[in-house]
């Protein structure tokens, strides 16, 4: 007898050293074997209607026509599962993504997708801590019910693998490449004072500045960091070794 | 303000503690409804909470905005008193060099849900990897929702879990061992943005009545 908490345990320790996404995406094909699924996929949630999803795919393992049409159509806005991924911390079975029955958009995404081998799935809520939602999906085409004991590896696996390719993505967008972001020296002393736990007050006081001189220096850093607020500018900010 | 309360301090913070109880017992019986901690008194106090265990408390305004217990696995802790069931037959790890994180808790109106990258989170999180380094520790073994583990992974710690999801008491749990590596606090400094050290660890000497406690950090 197969064990799953074994072959789910090893399967995780080698996510953790596979090079790139590509490889993660031929592991994840890999272990459907093993877990009983045909198609997976991985995406972060598009923040507004307008966007499109290929800027989100984090991980595709789905039929190419299916991804296509998915994509052209817009459907990532009215699928119901990804209503549901924003809705709950648990994995589901697709057939417990609601939708009313005169939601026509929704219910082409639901009648659709088994023709295209999706006929029945699993979806992973991952909610990360800077806010970001995902989802990884697992799907077969046969019409099974993965027992408890799979879905509860299954979950395990979609943990680790969309950590893994965060860090993937992460390491190959944080790549010398990119052109540098360049701040000023005010706007570097004035994050700096502000990791430190002072507020832009204590900071115009530190630096003999009006307080609007030094909010203005911190927004400036913000933008130019990509940053939402003070704090995520502070975090840029490291991250880029701008400041220690 | 973050402080650490071990058994070199615990004496001088009897009405900190107080303000403990009761923050837990309002997060976990009234918030999260485990109603098994239910107390009539309204503090959530059990046989864990002794003079060896570790208490990492965020203060703000003179009230708890966040909480973690901290629990030696080398005398009995939740995993090998309370709920073993949920390790599945597996082996959970302990010993001198590992605590057992347990109570985790933010005040929800502290949290920015959008971002959450707030100072209350990030004092949380930041609270137990500084008790973890100061304690010497290798490493942490938790039980949380699966959610949880995911951010504990994001944030730097090397997760192993060492069972399936589960549930207990209709809740999702997973019980893991999360270790600390040099990558860390390195890592949890850059998400949160916050470079200095911010738990407050107190002098061992034990203070003249009315002295002032020394912080080793500058607050």
């Amino acid at each position: 007898m197969l064990n799953i908490r074994a072959q789910a345990f090893e399967l995780i320790d080698r996510l953790a050293e596979l090079p790139s996404e590509v490889s993660l995406a031929a592991e994840l094909r890999r272990a459907g074997d093993l877990f009983g699924f045909d198609n997976f996929f991985m995406t972060g949630l598009p923040a507004r209607p307008d966007e499109r999803l290929e800027k989100y795919a984090m991980v595709s393992g789905w039929p190419d026509e299916w991804l296509s049409r998915y994509t052209d159509y817009g459907y990532v806005h009215v699928d119901p599962v990804i209503r549901k991924i924003r809705a709950t911390t648990m994995p589901f079975m697709w057939d417990e993504a609601p939708y009313d029955r005169d939601d026509h958009a929704a219910a082409r995404v639901m009648s659709e997708s088994p023709d295209f081998g999706l006929v029945v799935g699993m979806t992973v809520p991952i909610h990360t801590v800077k806010g970001f939602t995902a989802g990884v999906c697992f799907s077969s085409r046969h019409r099974l019910h993965w027992n408890g004991e799979t879905r509860a590896a299954l979950h395990l696996i979609a943990i680790y693998a969309h950590a893994r390719a965060v860090e993937l993505i992460e390491a190959r967008t944080d790549a010398p490449s990119k052109p540098p972001v360049r701040l000023s020296a005010r706007e570097v002393e004035c994050l700096r004072w502000t990791a430190a736990g002072k507020t832009a007050w204590e900071i115009s006081v530190i630096l003999r500045l009006s307080e609007h001189t030094v909010t203005g220096y911190l927004q400036s850093a913000a933008v130019k960091l990509g940053a939402v607020n003070r704090i995520q500018a502070v975090a840029e900010a490291i991250r880029h070794r701008h400041i220690i | 303000m973050l402080l650490l309360i071990d058994c070199h301090n615990h004496h001088r913070h009897g009405a900190l503690l107080e303000k403990a109880y009761r923050f837990r017992h309002r997060h976990f019986v009234d918030r999260l409804k485990w109603e098994a901690l239910r107390k009539p008194d309204g503090r959530e106090i059990d046989q864990f909470d002794g003079p060896d265990c570790v208490h990492v408390i965020g203060v703000e305004n003179d009230e708890v905005a966040s909480y973690v217990r901290l629990l030696p696995t080398t005398r009995p802790h939740l995993q090998s008193h309370v709920y073993p069931e949920i390790l599945q037959g597996a082996q959970a790890p302990t010993g001198p060099g590992i605590y057992e994180w347990t109570r985790g808790s933010v005040d929800p109106n502290k949290r920015d849900g959008s971002t959450g990258i707030d100072r209350t989170t990030a004092g949380f999180w930041l609270g137990v990897a500084e008790a973890a380094e100061h304690l010497g520790l290798d490493g942490l073994l938790v039980q949380s929702h699966p959610m949880m583990m995911g951010r504990i992974l994001e944030l730097g710690w090397q997760v192993k879990p060492l069972a399936l999801p589960t549930t207990y008491d209709g809740a999702p749990i997973v019980s893991y061992y999360a270790g600390m590596s040099p990558k860390t606090l390195p890592k949890l400094r850059a998400t949160f943005g916050i470079s200095h050290p911010l738990l407050v660890i107190e002098d061992r000497a034990p203070a003249a009545p009315g002295a002032p406690t020394r912080p080793r950090y500058p607050s």
